[in-house]
């Protein structure tokens, strides 16, 4: 492993760390506080992970949107799980915080059609129970999934 | 030739996506999948192969 994949993996583990422990995506700032680190080598960290796409970044930014499956801000997807309340872009992340987690959760979510509410339970070995006739629809062929991934 | 637009996955199929996908994402040995384990996880869960082609 370089010097940089070294580095990185650490700033994923301080990433993983305020998830589970804060509930919160952190910002620059707050990993290169809690590594010690200058804020520019965080920001080259962070730059490694959107080319490698670990993770989508504000636009014009580079700071965290979506660490996916979690969201850094209220969508239309809210999952309940380990106490707290999470946010997720889609349908597909939402149904993967509570595996990322580890533990079961509830998805509140809208029809996109008919804009009825939905919730779907998902147990820890992700087996979920929905509504009759749920379904996901996904609009972006999967190759072109982050051609633009504000729209995908 | 016929196009496909959308893919609408079952609920059963969208939460074993959404499970096999994101488990070990907080894992410190996390990585991303590879093509090659995409499209396999893709085929396992009857995805349409063409739409869900990652390359």
């Amino acid at each position: 492993m370089t010097d940089e994949e070294d580095f990185d993996r650490g700033v994923r583990a301080e990433i993983a760390r305020a998830i589970l422990e804060r509930g919160a995506i952190p910002k620059v700032g707050e990993i290169a506080r809690a590594q010690g680190r200058d804020r520019s080598e965080v920001e080259e960290a962070f730059a490694r992970m959107i080319e490698g796409r670990v993770f989508i970044p504000r636009q014009r930014s580079l700071e965290i949107l979506a660490y996916n499956p979690f969201c850094s801000e209220p969508t239309h997807f809210a999952v309940t799980a380990a106490d707290r309340t999470w946010w997720a872009i889609c349908a597909w992340d939402a149904l993967g915080v509570p595996a990322a987690l580890g533990v079961p959760g509830t998805i509140d979510a809208r029809c996109a059609d008919c804009t009825n509410a939905i919730r779907i339970e998902v147990g820890v070995d992700g087996k979920a129970s929905a509504p009759d006739h749920t379904v996901m629809q996904v609009a972006t062929p999967a190759r072109d999934f982050w051609k633009n991934i504000y729209r995908t | 030739m016929k196009v496909q637009v959308a893919s609408i996955l079952t609920i059963d199929q969208a939460a074993r996506l959404g499970h096999a996908w994101y488990a070990r994402k907080l894992a410190p040995d996390w990585r991303r999948h590879t093509p090659d384990e995409a499209t396999a996880l893709f085929a396992r869960l009857g995805l349409d192969p063409e739409f869900w082609r990652v390359h």
